[in-house]
């Protein structure tokens, strides 16, 4: 349906095209942007995609008690979180799909082919060259690899801290797993803290502030 | 057919200013019409239920409108990061609910030191009191009678406390063994159900609001209520203008964000509630014949005495799980052992201990509240490791000095999406709140080292500060000269046109401003209804000393 200015809503997930409603692209926002990214995620092309998966096995190496970050199709995920090409890059990261894309190409066959330590010194220059490609690489990789099902489960095998995460915060929360107040803790707490009534506050001396000096 | 609708009171803001007047006065019969211009967030759109929850936090989850840029934020330039939402229940809809009151030294910093723009509140905390208690009855609140830093709230309905999980047991125990105050938080969170609201489940990430309504916001404590008693409540409404003729004011003329297409309301009496940014823009866009430099500014004082309090985010990791990750955010304690002024310290003013939660695995790999990012490569799996979840943060959250120069005005350069000015922010930290400031990290870091805390990291002092609390740009005051409101929240400059959010708070306390903010809505809302034929007959405004009593 199109509203009153008769533009179309953008792509469910997508930002509109312009800053100014109404103007060029003609299309409108329908409100918060789609959770979990874009319906219809970016496509990427092979070899782009296999410079993700590189990515982050260089990022998050493989660990034997850990899946493995290439085998949990980030590709997808950073494809839900990258702006289609003609859309404003209006959310986190920020990563617009003709620059992201360019930047993977830059790093290319030769990244995915590279040893372990050639493709950290890759990834070392990016972070060095304080490219965006860096922190865009790394926080979908962060964000993609930890909000995993399969991670959640290595986290509660792995960490004694992690035994009762479950990934979402719902619809589990946590009301079985927390500890309550320690009685003797609270009865304890009665006995600090006081308070002035108004009609005892006074005027201080100002003499003694030290920023004053 | 007239070119304007009219009604008795017209509320503009739906935050828990607008809405705590809007709920008293549309049950006691009065016809309410309240402007919003943004929508009701529906449950579906809170990210909890979703592996992408943490991610999601940065984008139409972000705290800041610049960032999160939907259609029904404005944006805000200058030295700010002002986290709020413009939508039904306010930014309460995205808070941690922890729920202080200001204690009674805080209406009387003016006799205690009044340094910079400091001024004694009109009122005291006795004559708030009574709405403090109404007030949390209406949102439904968690905690624990009893706090011997507070007078007594007996009074006060509570819901049992929420759970402090590892992390707040941690905590009070370092307190208690250095002989500090501690107290379990009152939280806007309940943790028995009511009508429509589910009971917390110690979630977390209030921060992205609660899809099950356990965070108490006026979407689901007032608005419910208020609409089913009459109030004619009206989303996707962005005032343009408050109108004023003949020194009084006539109502406003707003923009339907769906049509695009400009209304006109008139109204006895209108009420402004659209927050400590958002209210002083309003006045200051609302200049007109008569009021050249904006309405209720003729002493020039709308958009000063901006407050936000001042910050530092301080983290502590232990070699034992917390468990962060678990129990309601809000927070599960606070002490206070340091709120008062000791002059001795070399500052005025004190800051609270406010114990956080952590969010999850994402979080604690993009570098907690403190920008401490986990390496990439080799060394990742043993920092995350070593990390994750044996994580406890402290909020030090300090009373910063209303100072003249912090200040919103207009920027007449950026506009939101209905064209209206952007609002500018000019904010500078002052001496005493960085003093302040740096000997409270200091005592947090006392604190949790003694209980075995094995690395810590700090934002240090944080500019611009954190703006959660957006406070004191339409304050109450004694004199037209030191103020833009009187005592009963009324404008100076016109009789019939009252201002209830943060920018009417005199000063910021050390204390999350929202159960403040609620019950000045409560009071106010009683006094209009009480008064409403006298208030409605005023040609000016009258002093503290000769407004009509309640």
């Amino acid at each position: 349906m199109n509203n009153a200015l008769g533009e179309k809503p953008a792509p469910y997930g997508a930002p509109e095209t312009t800053a100014t409603p109404g103007e060029a692209g003609g299309f409108f926002e329908t409100g918060r942007p789609r959770l979990g990214g874009l319906q219809e995620p970016v496509r990427f092309t092979d070899l782009q995609a296999a410079v993700i998966d590189a990515a982050a096995d260089t990022l998050i190496p493989p660990h034997p008690r850990w899946p493995t970050a290439s085998e949990l199709d980030l590709v997808t995920f950073v494809g839900r979180y990258v702006t289609p090409s003609g859309y404003r890059t209006k959310h986190f990261p920020f990563a617009e799909e003709d620059a992201f894309t360019a930047g993977l190409d830059r790093l290319g066959q030769a990244f995915v082919d590279g040893s372990p330590d050639d493709r950290t010194a890759a990834i070392a220059a990016l972070e060095q060259a304080e490219d965006p490609l860096f922190e865009q690489l790394r926080a979908l990789v962060y964000y993609g690899y930890y909000s995993r099902p399969v991670v959640t489960l290595a986290i509660n095998r792995n960490l004694p801290a992690g035994r009762d995460y479950h990934g979402p915060p719902l619809p589990y929360g946590y009301l079985q797993t927390t500890e309550p107040w320690d009685e003797e803790l609270l009865t304890q707490a009665q006995e600090h803290g006081s308070y002035l009534e108004t009609d005892e506050v006074v005027r201080v001396d100002l003499s003694q502030l030290s920023w004053t000096k | 057919m007239a070119a304007y609708e009219e009604t008795d009171v017209l509320v503009i803001g739906a935050g828990p200013g607008g809405a705590g007047i809007a709920l008293k006065l549309a049950r006691a019969g009065v016809k309410v019409v309240c402007l919003e211009q943004g929508p009701w967030v529906k449950p579906s759109e809170h990210p909890h239920y979703h592996d992408e929850w943490e991610l999601e936090k940065q984008r139409g989850w972000a705290y800041d409108p610049n960032v999160r840029q939907l259609p029904e934020d404005y944006p805000v330039t200058g030295t700010t990061t002002p986290y709020m939402m413009n939508n039904v229940g306010g930014s309460t809809v995205h808070y941690a609910g922890h729920w202080p009151r200001y204690k009674p030294v805080d209406f009387r910093k003016g006799t205690e030191h009044g340094l910079e723009g400091t001024i004694d509140w009109p009122i005291s905390y006795e004559d708030l009191a009574p709405f403090y208690d109404e007030n949390d009855e209406i949102y439904g609140i968690s905690g624990r009678i009893g706090d011997p830093s507070y007078p007594d709230r007996k009074q006060a309905v509570r819901d049992p406390e929420v759970l402090p999980g590892k992390l707040g047991l941690k905590y009070a125990k370092a307190s208690r063994d250095l002989g500090w105050h501690w107290w379990p938080s009152d939280n806007a969170i309940i943790t028995v159900p009511r009508e429509n609201r589910e009971a917390d489940q110690a979630m977390g990430n209030e921060l992205s609001g609660s899809p099950t309504g356990s965070l108490s916001t006026p979407a689901n404590a007032h608005w419910p209520y208020a609409i089913r008693a009459g109030a004619d409540l009206r989303t996707l409404a962005r005032v343009e203008t408050i109108n004023a003729d003949g020194g009084k004011a006539t109502g406003a003329t707003y923009v339907d964000r769906l049509t695009g297409r400009r209304h006109e309301i008139r109204a006895k009496i209108v009420v402004l509630a659209a927050n400590g940014i958002g209210s002083p823009r309003l006045l200051l866009q609302s200049a007109q014949k008569g009021h050249p430099d904006g309405l209720a500014n003729a002493n020039g004082i709308v958009g000063k005495y901006l407050m936000h309090h001042v910050f530092a985010f301080c983290d502590s990791w232990f070699d034992e799980p917390i468990e962060g990750f678990k129990g309601a955010f809000g927070a599960p304690l606070y002490s206070h052992e340091f709120y008062h002024t000791d002059v001795s310290r070399g500052f005025v003013n004190g800051f609270g201990m406010q114990v956080a939660r952590s969010f999850g695995p994402a979080y604690a790999a993009m570098g907690t509240h403190t920008g401490y990012t986990a390496p990439w490569g080799a060394e990742h799996r043993e920092f995350f490791d070593g990390h994750f979840a044996n994580h406890l943060m402290v909020f030090m959250f300090g009373e910063d000095l209303p100072v003249e120069s912090n200040r919103v005005t207009l920027d007449p350069d950026v506009t939101d999406s209905s064209g209206l000015p952007a609002a500018h922010v000019d904010y500078a930290l002052h001496p005493n709140d960085v003093a302040l400031a740096e000997y409270g990290i200091e005592k947090i870091f006392e604190a949790t080292r003694a209980v075995g805390a094995v690395e810590t990291n700090d934002t240090g002092v944080l500019y611009p500060p954190p703006g959660w609390h957006l406070m004191g740009t339409c304050r109450m005051g004694n004199t037209p000269d030191d103020s833009v409101l009187n005592k009963w929240c009324q404008t100076w400059d016109v009789p019939n046109l009252f201002v209830v959010d943060g920018s009417t708070l005199t000063t910021g306390a050390a204390v999350n401003p929202t159960s403040t903010i609620g019950a000045l809505s409560q009071r106010t809302g009683e006094y209009i209804l009480r008064n409403v034929d006298h208030i409605t007959a005023q040609r000016t405004t009258p002093s503290n000393a000769d407004a009509p009593t309640m």
